[in-house]
C-alpha cells in the first residue's frame, strides 16, 4: 500500500515540475501590449521589418482586446507586466502614475523631437502628468456619421447629400425605413453594451453646444438641454421605428455588420469604423462619410477628435532603452504613414496626412477636421460613482424604464458628490479642469 | 411502471421528439453554420443545409487560430485536473465515511459553506495566492487551482456513494490485516467505479469548459491559452466576433471532445448517479 | 477518550485529507477572507487601498439596483426550481419506464449539459433576434405572434428568455438525478403496492414521490445554490440589460469588481463593494439554504 501512496505523490511531484517550465529568456524581449485588435496585421508586419533592422530586439505583440485594464492590473499584480503597453487616452493614466506602473519619457523627449507633432497634443491629465510626458499620442479618431449609399440610392435620396440636421437625420430615416419594408432600415444602434451611447447621445449634444462636465462651475451637467434634446432624439427615431428591431440585442460589432450588409442606412460611429468595414468585413459596402448631424437651427458645438494609439514604458522594464526604441517606432512618421495608408487613424504627425496617403475609402472625409475639436479631459474617469453610468442611465431612458429629467437630474447629484468627494480626499485639484473661458464653437 | 399505458404513446412521443429537436437546434445550426460562406450566412442564417459544405474552415479556423496548441493544453489540464480530483477527493470521502476524527464534521461544514461563494467573487485573491507560490503562467497553476475548485461536489457524491458500500467488507479486510490505506485501495475502490465515472464526466465537463481562471492565468502566456480562453480570444482577435462560420468551426471544435466523451461514457453515467444514491 | 487522543489514533485519516485540505484552505479559505476583508476596503484595484468601515454595506442597502438584481436573482432562482424541476422529474418519470427509445431521448436530453454556456450564448442570440431569428419565425408561423418581439432587448421579457435558455442548458443534469433517484427505488415496493391495488397514479403519488424525497431535497439545493450564482448566462447573453432589467447579482459583483469598458476602457473599478456585493449574496444563499434544511427536517 504504501509503495501505491509513494508512487502517486511521486507521479504528482515529477508532473509539477515539468508543467511549470521556465521561460527561456531571449536576449532582449520587449512585451508590447494592445488593446486594438483591427489594425493587428499592419503592426506585425511593420513589427517584423523593425526586427530585421534591430537583430538584438524579439518585440511579442500581445493583443487583449476585451477586459485590457483588467488583464494590465493582474499582470502587474503578478510582477509580470509588460515592458511597453497601451494607455488610455483620458484621466485614468493619472492612476496608472500614481501607482507607480509608468516611466517618465522625459529623458528622451527633446524640443526637436516634440516639435515633428501637431501642437497641443500633449495634453495635461491625458499624456502629461504632473509636469512629466508618459505617452505620445500617434492616431486621432474623429466622431462621424456613417451612410450607406446604395440604400439612399434605392430609396430615391441624393447618394451626396447626407443629413444635415436632425430633422433631416429623422426624415431620411423614416423614409428609409418605409420603403425597406422590413428588409432593411434607416438607423442602427448595437447597445447591447450601453457604451455606444456616449457616441450616440453624448457625442450629438456635443454639437448642440453640451459638455457633460461644466468647465466653467466645475459641476456635471448631463441635465442640460443639448443632452436632452440628443436623447429624445434617439427616442423619436426609436418610436418611429427607423431603428433596425433588436438594438438592446446587438452589440456594436452586429450593428456594424447590419450597416455593412445593407441593412441599416446610417450608423454614427468613430473613424476607427473605416478599418473594421473594409479590413474585418471584407465588406464593398458603397459608403459615404458624413459630419454628424446637428440641431435644426445649427451648430452649437463641434464634433470631438480624439487622441489615441499611445504607449507607454512600465517603470519595472528591465530594457528601459529598448522599450523606448518600440515607443519611439510607434510614434514615428514612417509607422503613421503604414498606419495611415491602411486607414487606422490619422496621424498626429500632420505631414503624414497628405491626400495620397489618405487614399483608403472614406479616409479623406474622416480627416477634415473643420468642425472637430480635442474636449478638454474632465474628471468623470476618475470618479467613484455611486450607481449607474452615463450610458446605462441613458439605456434606461431610451427603454422607458427611467423618467428623462429625474433619472438626468439624479445622475448629475451622485457625480457632483462623488466629484466632491474625490476633492476632499486629495484625489482630484478641481482647479486643473476649470476652463472660464470655454466656447464649444472654439478649437 | 405502466403509468405509460393511461397516455396513449402518440402524444407523448410528439412531446419528446419536440424538446429533442429544441436540444439538437442549437447545436446543429452551430455545426450547419461552421460550414457555411459568409455571405451564405447573411443571406439566411436559419437555413439549416450549407449549399456546399466548405470543410476548409475547419482548416483555416485550426491554423489560423492557433486551435493545435489549444486543443493539447486542454487536454493536459483536463486530464490532470481529473486523474487529481478522483485521487485528492476519494481520499478524503473514503476518510469522512470510514473513519470518526476529531474536526470532520468541521470539514464538512466547511466544505458545504464555499458552496455558497460564487467563483467570480474569489477570482481574485485566487490569483494572489497563485502568484505567490510562483504557478501563475503555467499549467500546473491552472491544473491545481481548477482541482481545489471541483472539490466540494466530487467529494459530496463520492461520499455519499461510499456510505451504500456495505461496511462489513471493511471489517473483513481489517480482520484479514488491511490497514486504512488498503482498504481504501483494495476494497472500497474497485467497488467505487460507477461513482467515479460519474464525477469523472462532471470533472471533465468543468474542467473543460472553464473560461474566467485560465484565462486569467495565462495571459501573460498566449501559448497556454485552453480552447475557449484560445476562442473567445480567437473571435476578438480575428474578426471583430462576427465571422460566424468560423466562429462556429471554433465552437464545434471545443464542443465535439466533450459530446463524444459524454457519449462514449453515458451508459455509466446515470448508473453512476443512480448507485451514489445521493443520500445524505 | 481525549480528542487528543483520539486524533492520534486516526492519524490515518488526516493523511488522507490532507491534499484536499491544503487545496481547501489555500484556494477556498484564504480568499473568503480576502473577501471579507476587502468589503471593508475601498479600492480602485490599481492604487492605495483605504479603509472605510461599513460604507460599503450602507451603501449596498440604499443601492436599488443591488435589491433590482436580488429581486431578478429570486425570479430566476424560483423559476429554475419549479419549472426546471417539475420538467425534469417529469421527463425522468416518462424515460425511466419501458418507452421504445428511451435511452436515445435520454441522451439527446442531456446534450446540452455537456455545452459551454459562453460558446452557446453566441447561438442563442442569433436565435432571438429579432430580425432574422428562427425564434420569431417559428411564433409567426404558428400565430402566436403578430409581430417579430426582441425577446432579449426589451425590459419585459430579457429575464423570462435567459430563464428559458437556462432551463433548456440545465434540464438534463436534474432529469439524470432524478433517473437515478427513481433506480434506486427498490422494486419490491411496487409489486407491494399492485398487490394492494394500487393503479399507476397511485404508485406514482405513493410509492414514487415520497421515495424520491430525500433525492429531491438534495436536487432542490444544488439548484438553488447553483441558480443563486448564476453568471455565465446573463453575462453572455444580455449582459444584465437592458438597463438592468435582467440582472443577477453577480454579474453586477462582476460590474464593479473589474474595470468597465468604453472608449479606452476604462471606468474605474470598485472592487471593495464588489465584495461587499458577493457579501451580501453569501448571506442570502445561508439564509436560505438555512431554511431549507429546517424545512427538510420538519418535513421528515
Amino acid at each position: 500500500m504504501k509503495k501505491i501512496i509513494a508512487g502517486s505523490l511521486l507521479i504528482v511531484l515529477t508532473m509539477v515540475p515539468a508543467l511549470m517550465k521556465s521561460p527561456l529568456v531571449a536576449q532582449t524581449k520587449i512585451i508590447f501590449w494592445t488593446w486594438n485588435r483591427h489594425d493587428m496585421e499592419v503592426k506585425k508586419r511593420l513589427f517584423k521589418k523593425f526586427e530585421q533592422e534591430h537583430p538584438d530586439i524579439d518585440v511579442e505583440m500581445v493583443i487583449h482586446a476585451d477586459r485590457y485594464q483588467d488583464m494590465l492590473k493582474l499582470a502587474w499584480d503578478a510582477e509580470t507586466p509588460p515592458d511597453v503597453f497601451q494607455i488610455p487616452e483620458n484621466t485614468l493614466v493619472a492612476l496608472q502614475v500614481e501607482a507607480g506602473w509608468l516611466m517618465p519619457l522625459d529623458q528622451w523627449i527633446t524640443p526637436e523631437f516634440k516639435a515633428q507633432y501637431m501642437p497641443g497634443i500633449f495634453r495635461n491629465h491625458v499624456s502629461v502628468i504632473k509636469g512629466h510626458i508618459y505617452g505620445i499620442p500617434s492616431g486621432i479618431f474623429t466622431a462621424k456619421l456613417f451612410y450607406n449609399k446604395s440604400l439612399f440610392r434605392k430609396v430615391g435620396l441624393d447618394p451626396e447629400k447626407p443629413p444635415r440636421n436632425w430633422r433631416e437625420l429623422k426624415e431620411y430615416a423614416q423614409k428609409i425605413t418605409k420603403a425597406g419594408k422590413g428588409r432593411f432600415y434607416g438607423f442602427v444602434i448595437g447597445a447591447k453594451d450601453p457604451w455606444v451611447y456616449s457616441m450616440n447621445v453624448e457625442w450629438m449634444a456635443m454639437v448642440a453646444g453640451g459638455t457633460a462636465f461644466n468647465y466653467k462651475t466645475g459641476k456635471f451637467q448631463y441635465n442640460s438641454e443639448p443632452f436632452k434634446r440628443a436623447l429624445s432624439l434617439i427616442i423619436g427615431l426609436k418610436r418611429d421605428g427607423s431603428i433596425l428591431p433588436g438594438m438592446n440585442s446587438m452589440d456594436d460589432d452586429r450593428a456594424r455588420l447590419a450597416f455593412c450588409s445593407n441593412k441599416a442606412a446610417m450608423i454614427i460611429g468613430g473613424s476607427w469604423n473605416l478599418g473594421v468595414f473594409i479590413d474585418q468585413f471584407h465588406s464593398n459596402v458603397d459608403f459615404g462619410v458624413a459630419d454628424l448631424p446637428v440641431p435644426d437651427e445649427g451648430r452649437k458645438g463641434l464634433a470631438p477628435a480624439f487622441l489615441s494609439s499611445q504607449w507607454g514604458i512600465s517603470s519595472r522594464t528591465k530594457h528601459p532603452q529598448e522599450a523606448w526604441e518600440i515607443v519611439k517606432l510607434v510614434a514615428s512618421k514612417e509607422w503613421m504613414t503604414e498606419m495611415v495608408r491602411a486607414g487606422k487613424y490619422i496621424a498626429t504627425i500632420a505631414s503624414v496626412n497628405t491626400p495620397e496617403n489618405l487614399k483608403t475609402k472614406g479616409m479623406r472625409e474622416c480627416a477634415d477636421l473643420t468642425y472637430h475639436k480635442f474636449y478638454p479631459p474632465d474628471p468623470e474617469e476618475m470618479l467613484r460613482l455611486e450607481g449607474p453610468d452615463f450610458n446605462n442611465v441613458c439605456a434606461g431612458i431610451v427603454n422607458g424604464q427611467l423618467e428623462m429629467n429625474k433619472a438626468l437630474a439624479d445622475l448629475d447629484k451622485r457625480l457632483n458628490k462623488a466629484l466632491s468627494r474625490a476633492i476632499a480626499e486629495g484625489k482630484i485639484r478641481l482647479e486643473e479642469f476649470i476652463i472660464p473661458n470655454f466656447n464649444p464653437m472654439k478649437k | 411502471m405502466n403509468i405509460m399505458r393511461r397516455f396513449t404513446r402518440f402524444p407523448l412521443y410528439i412531446v419528446l421528439i419536440l424538446w429533442s429537436i429544441i436540444c439538437l437546434y442549437p447545436l446543429v445550426w452551430m455545426i450547419s453554420t461552421s460550414l457555411k460562406t459568409m455571405p451564405e450566412v447573411t443571406e439566411d442564417p436559419a437555413a439549416l443545409i450549407p449549399e456546399t459544405p466548405h470543410w476548409a474552415n475547419y482548416l483555416e479556423t485550426w491554423t489560423k487560430g492557433n486551435f493545435g496548441t489549444y486543443f493539447k493544453n486542454s487536454l493536459i489540464i483536463t486530464g490532470a485536473v481529473l486523474l487529481l480530483v478522483l485521487w485528492t477527493t476519494s481520499m478524503t470521502a473514503f476518510a469522512i465515511t470510514r473513519t470518526d476524527f476529531p474536526g470532520k464534521r468541521l470539514i464538512l461544514y466547511a466544505l458545504v459553506v464555499t458552496l455558497f461563494i460564487p467563483a467570480e467573487a474569489t477570482l481574485v485573491p485566487v490569483f494572489h495566492i497563485a502568484k505567490s507560490l510562483h504557478l501563475l503562467n503555467s499549467l500546473a497553476g491552472i491544473i491545481i487551482a481548477l482541482v481545489a475548485g471541483s472539490q466540494v461536489v466530487s467529494i459530496y457524491l463520492i461520499q455519499a456513494y461510499f456510505r451504500t458500500i456495505p461496511l462489513d467488507l471493511d471489517d473483513a479486510a481489517k480482520i484479514d490485516g488491511c490497514n486504512l490505506f488498503q482498504r481504501y485501495w483494495y476494497v472500497v475502490l474497485p467497488l467505487a467505479r460507477p461513482v467515479l465515472a460519474t464525477v469523472a464526466i462532471l470533472t471533465f465537463m468543468g474542467a473543460w469548459n472553464a473560461y474566467m481562471l485560465p484565462l486569467a492565468f495565462t495571459m501573460a502566456r498566449p501559448t497556454l491559452r485552453t480552447l475557449p480562453v484560445g476562442l473567445v480570444a480567437f473571435q476578438s482577435g480575428f474578426a471583430f466576433s462576427v465571422n460566424w462560420p468560423l466562429l462556429c468551426a471554433g465552437a464545434a471544435i471545443s464542443t465535439i471532445p466533450v459530446v463524444a466523451l459524454y457519449v462514449f461514457l453515458q451508459r455509466y453515467f446515470v448508473g453512476g448517479i443512480a448507485a451514489t444514491g445521493l443520500k445524505e | 477518550m481525549s480528542v487528543f487522543k483520539q486524533a492520534k489514533k486516526n492519524w490515518d485519516s488526516y493523511l488522507l485529507c490532507t491534499p484536499t485540505l491544503i487545496l481547501f484552505i489555500v484556494f477556498m479559505v484564504y480568499p473568503v477572507f480576502y473577501l471579507v476583508r476587502l468589503s471593508f476596503y475601498q479600492w480602485d484595484g490599481i492604487t492605495q487601498m483605504k479603509f472605510i468601515g461599513l460604507e460599503n454595506y450602507a451603501r449596498l442597502l440604499r443601492d436599488p439596483i443591488w435589491w433590482k438584481s436580488l429581486k431578478n436573482t429570486m425570479i430566476y432562482v424560483v423559476a429554475k426550481l419549479v419549472i426546471e424541476l417539475s420538467l425534469a422529474l417529469g421527463a425522468a418519470v416518462v424515460l425511466n419506464s419501458k418507452l421504445k427509445g428511451k435511452n436515445l431521448f435520454r441522451s439527446i436530453f442531456f446534450l446540452p449539459v455537456v455545452t459551454s454556456m459562453a460558446v452557446m450564448g453566441i447561438v442563442f442570440v442569433g436565435i432571438f433576434s429579432p430580425f432574422e431569428g428562427v425564434f420569431n419565425l417559428i411564433l409567426m408561423k404558428l400565430g402566436l405572434i403578430s409581430q417579430f418581439r426582441d425577446w432579449l432587448g426589451e425590459p419585459s421579457t430579457a429575464l423570462y428568455t435567459v430563464i428559458g435558455v437556462a432551463i433548456w442548458h440545465d434540464l438534463g443534469i436534474n432529469m439524470v438525478f432524478f433517473l437515478a433517484g427513481l433506480q434506486s427505488i427498490p422494486k419490491y415496493l411496487y409489486d407491494a403496492a399492485k398487490i394492494d391495488g394500487a393503479g399507476s397514479w397511485q404508485q406514482l403519488l405513493h410509492v414514487t414521490l415520497p421515495m424520491l424525497k430525500p433525492i429531491a431535497l438534495i436536487i432542490v439545493m444544488l439548484s438553488v445554490i447553483g441558480s443563486f450564482k448564476v453568471f455565465d448566462i446573463v453575462n453572455v447573453m444580455t449582459n444584465g440589460g437592458p438597463y438592468y432589467a435582467s440582472e443577477v447579482v453577480t454579474d453586477y459583483m462582476f460590474k464593479y469588481g473589474f474595470a468597465g469598458r468604453g472608449l479606452g476602457a476604462s471606468v474605474v473599478a470598485q472592487q471593495g463593494y464588489a465584495a461587499t456585493i458577493g457579501m451580501g449574496l453569501f448571506v442570502v444563499i445561508a439564509i436560505f439554504t438555512f431554511i431549507q434544511l429546517k424545512m427538510g427536517r420538519i418535513g421528515r
